[in-house]
């Protein structure tokens, strides 16, 4: 792909140096010119606060806003008056003779103390906690089951997982990304049950990211996806710690983010984007059914409007005989080609769609009357869409809200135009051809390595077109290659009698 | 770079290749039913009936109103592009539903007016036919005001007959092998106006040899039984028989019964004295559905079960007569003498000896439930 090729010549700049890896610079005995250095390397930026203590021999410097007062009080200022001022009998403390050090620990939140005719620099954790409280995620609700979700912090967030899955074999790995954002991310899995190959392959991936930012979960996968120039999402993102938990447990991996509640999942199969933690508390009948419905609503949508499109304009020798007037009358008096309809009906539903989500929600439900009431009925009266392209749209696009996962439901409203095109220009075939560059892209795609479209075999459809009973899922998914293909998964030796 | 040359020129064939041809619906005029008819001096006509919608925008699937179009041409194709010129959207018959034929093309040679369904993959192939006695034109334009759907008149009757099994479907695609078989020939639906013109009424089967009409029906009385004998039901069947002569009052002759399970067998062999002997066993299992006598203890039972199986066999010998007489081999007894003995099939001249054949009936008949108070 020449046209996306980056320019050859890139501007010459200094390359920014990351805080951990900062050359050392050795503090010395003066109080006072530690101090300059600290000011001078923090820009003198208004929120650096010095504290000097009573004598001037002692100062102690954080920085205002990301530090706790509380915590200051309660693990320096109470401990220094039961020494009598002597900050070397504190245990809960680190030090460092390198300023620089000092420097990138003030960035982290904790406070830095510094004594004259002492060169070492104590170092207090006081970093003040800004985090939402646990809340359900409000674009994954589920019906049963917990209702708790990732929030922006990571500590929770792997306290969830950890809470979840009570062995010594859940692994964290943790890595900072970015040269200013130093954003810290978290590798998670269950050593044992993950594919190690997987995890190094991903590791590598990660380690190979150099960047000056790193603002979002969804900017780092296009750093180490598969295919950056794919439709389809090739990493499953959830905010939800128990559907997290039960991709753990099937051998995937992983990654949270620093401020950021979305969790990333890999290598994951199409199917993965089909599957609910609603499915595993629903009976497994209602389960199953719930998945046809779903993977029904995959075909409905990407196919619905191209179908309509090449009936009315190739094939109308299939609509029934009983349709043919109800039809005929429909479609009669419009001035545009099916195709242009179609194009036109998707798009004010995607205005609306886009506008509904921009606005405050108190306004946002009025846009949805105006939009969807108002100018659904108004065109069709105008004669500028007909009411059945309204049903075949409206139809599609409710199909593809159906599939849980937000991305893959972009993906597939997307998919409705090439679709759409390739019917316009040769009806049914052309739906034939658009389906087979569909299947073949989604055959040579791969998440982390592994297959995306993994075959169905039979033993995999276990839980993937339906969802068999608990303890009939006997292996792991072939598609990860598990060091531990079977679950230990029966019921009990007197199967509960 | 290649792979986007590759994307771009792949689009362009498909885009300007000049093969983008898109129908679109709203720009035809679809018939529905056609009729074609023979002139008295041997003039082809072709009419066709378009449904048309009204007032679109207003709720519901609007009101359907019909046009009616007659041309003349030497083809059906010919008539079909005189129909075009009237209109204002090119006409298509490729949802054409039901083609009436007149009787005066009917007994004349009908291929060569339906020879445009077997080549242009567009037309339906599952259109039904029906011979119309007299015009097809007139019983076409027959429009009941009654009917919510004009344009689906005709095939409405013709569809509840074979629900009833009084008449079987018989489409382009089934009769399409049986007018060239050697010793299989087909039946059609048979029509006629009544009423003065206001009503079309199903009148029975026309029996067709090769591909012309023989002049002969099976009357509408018969055709059920007739139907069974050639392994043919629809969802329910039902037939009236008369039993007695001279009772009174008069319903008191008859007996109807309704047919719950039957079997049907057609066994034909060679013979000396008619050359080939054919055997139809049909046996049924029927229930009582009237029986005004009301005598129906256990005892009368298996005399009326005779009764019954006699009147039925002298009706089925009228059929096959009837067929005989037509020289119309509907039961394939041909085909079936072809498969089983074709050494023999080779000395015969069917369409010479099939009239001479002997074609037995065997019809037997268990009474299962007489009513439901019994």
């Amino acid at each position: 792909m020449g046209f996306f090729k980056q320019k050859k010549e890139e501007a010459v700049q200094e390359t920014v140096i990351r805080e951990d890896k900062v050359p050392p610079h050795q503090s010395t005995t003066s109080l006072e010119k530690n101090i300059a250095y600290i000011k001078e390397e923090m820009r003198n930026s208004a929120d650096l606060k010095i504290r000097l203590l009573p004598d001037s021999k002692q100062a102690l410097i954080f920085l205002d806003d990301i530090t706790d007062p509380d915590k200051m009080q309660r693990y320096i200022f109470e401990p220094l008056l039961k020494t009598d001022g002597d900050i070397r009998r504190i245990k809960d403390r680190e030090e460092s003779n390198d300023l620089n050090k000092a420097v990138a620990a003030l960035i982290e939140g904790k406070a830095v103390y510094l004594v004259e005719g002492n060169a070492t620099c104590y170092l207090f954790n006081v970093q003040m906690d800004a985090s939402r409280t646990i809340m359900e995620p409000v674009n994954e609700k589920v019906i049963k089951g917990s209702h708790d979700g990732f929030n922006e912090d990571i500590k929770t967030n792997i306290n969830l997982i950890r809470r979840r899955i009570q062995h010594r074999s859940l692994t964290v790995k943790k890595m900072t990304i970015g040269d200013y954002t130093e954003s810290e991310i978290a590798m998670v899995y269950v050593d044992g049950v993950v594919n190690q190959d997987v995890v190094k392959e991903l590791e590598k991936r990660i380690s190979s990211i150099n960047t000056d930012a790193l603002l979002s979960a969804g900017a780092f996968t296009e750093y180490i996806e598969d295919r950056t120039y794919s439709i389809f999402p090739q990493f499953l993102s959830t905010e939800r710690p128990d559907k997290t938990t039960a991709l753990l447990m099937e051998g995937r991996i992983a990654i949270l983010f620093a401020n950021n509640p979305t969790c990333l999942i890999a290598p994951v199969t199409f199917f993965a984007f089909y599957q609910t933690p609603d499915d595993y508390n629903t009976r497994w009948i209602v389960a199953t059914y719930l998945r046809l419905i779903r993977l029904f609503s995959f075909i409905l949508s990407i196919t619905l409007p191209s179908f309509y499109i090449a009936v009315i304009g190739f094939h109308y020798e299939v609509i029934p005989e009983q349709l043919i007037s109800p039809v005929l009358g429909a479609i009669r008096d419009i001035a545009y080609p099916p195709l242009v309809e179609a194009v036109l009906m998707v798009i004010i539903l995607e205005v609306i769609r886009e506008a509904a989500i921009r606005l405050p929600s108190p306004i946002g439900s009025t846009i949805g009357i105006v939009g969807g009431l108002v100018i659904g009925d108004a065109i069709v009266t105008a004669g500028l869409v007909s009411n059945l392209m309204v049903i075949v749209i409206a139809l599609t696009s409710l199909a593809s809200y159906v599939v849980p996962s937000n991305e893959m439901s972009d993906a597939l409203r997307l998919l409705t135009f090439p679709l759409c095109m390739m019917s316009a220009v040769l009806g049914f075939i052309g739906i034939g051809f658009g389906l087979l560059f569909l299947l073949i892209h989604l055959c040579r795609m791969e998440s982390l390595g592994l297959s995306y479209f993994t075959p169905i075999q039979f033993r995999d459809i276990k839980d993937t077109i339906i969802r068999v009973p608990q303890f009939l899922m006997k292996r792991r998914p072939e598609q990860l290659n598990s060091p531990r293909p079977y679950k230990s998964n029966k019921l009990g030796e007197n199967n509960g009698k | 770079m290649k792979r986007l040359v590759v994307v771009v020129l792949l689009s362009c064939t498909l885009v300007l290749s000049g093969c983008w041809d898109t129908r679109e619906f709203k720009e035809v005029k679809l018939g529905i039913t056609a009729a074609y008819d023979l002139t008295e001096d041997n003039v082809y006509t072709n009419t066709i009936l378009i449904p048309n919608v009204q007032n679109s925008s207003s709720a519901g699937p609007g009101q359907e109103s019909v046009q009616f179009l007659t041309a003349t041409g030497g083809t059906p194709q010919e008539a079909r592009a005189n129909i075009d010129r009237r209109l204002s959207s090119s006409y298509s018959p490729s949802q054409l539903d039901v083609l009436l034929l007149g009787e005066n093309l009917a007994k004349k040679d009908i291929y060569p007016y339906i020879d445009a369904f077997y080549r242009d993959p567009r037309l339906h192939l599952d259109a039904v036919l029906a011979v119309v006695k007299g015009n097809a034109e007139q019983a076409l334009k027959v429009v009941p005001e009654s009917e919510m759907r004009p344009s689906e008149y005709i095939e409405g009757i013709l569809e509840s007959n074979v629900e009833t099994t009084r008449s079987m479907e018989v489409n382009l695609q089934t009769m399409g092998a049986e007018i060239f078989e050697n010793g299989q020939d087909f039946v059609v639906p048979a029509m006629q106006v009544g009423d003065g013109g206001k009503t079309v009424s199903y009148e029975g089967l026309a029996l067709f040899h090769k591909s012309s009409y023989t002049g002969k029906d099976i009357p509408f009385d018969h055709t059920t039984l007739f139907l069974l004998m050639k392994n043919v039901k629809g969802k329910v069947a039902s037939m009236t028989t008369k039993l007695y002569d001279g009772k009174e009052p008069q319903p008191n002759n008859y007996v109807s019964v309704h047919v719950e399970d039957y079997t049907s067998k057609i066994k034909s062999k060679p013979s000396k004295e008619h050359k080939v002997r054919t055997d139809i066993n049909l046996e049924m299992t029927v229930m009582i559905e009237e029986y005004p006598t009301d005598d129906l203890s256990l005892s009368v039972l298996p005399r009326l079960t005779k009764d019954i199986e006699k009147a039925l066999t002298k009706e089925a010998s009228d059929i096959i007569k009837t067929t005989q007489d037509a020289d119309c081999d509907v039961f394939g007894i041909g085909r079936s003498i072809y498969g089983h003995y074709p050494d023999y099939w080779k000395k015969l001249d069917w369409d010479k000896i099939y009239k001479d054949i002997e074609i037995v009936p065997h019809i037997k008949v268990n009474v299962r439930t007489r009513g439901i108070f019994r």
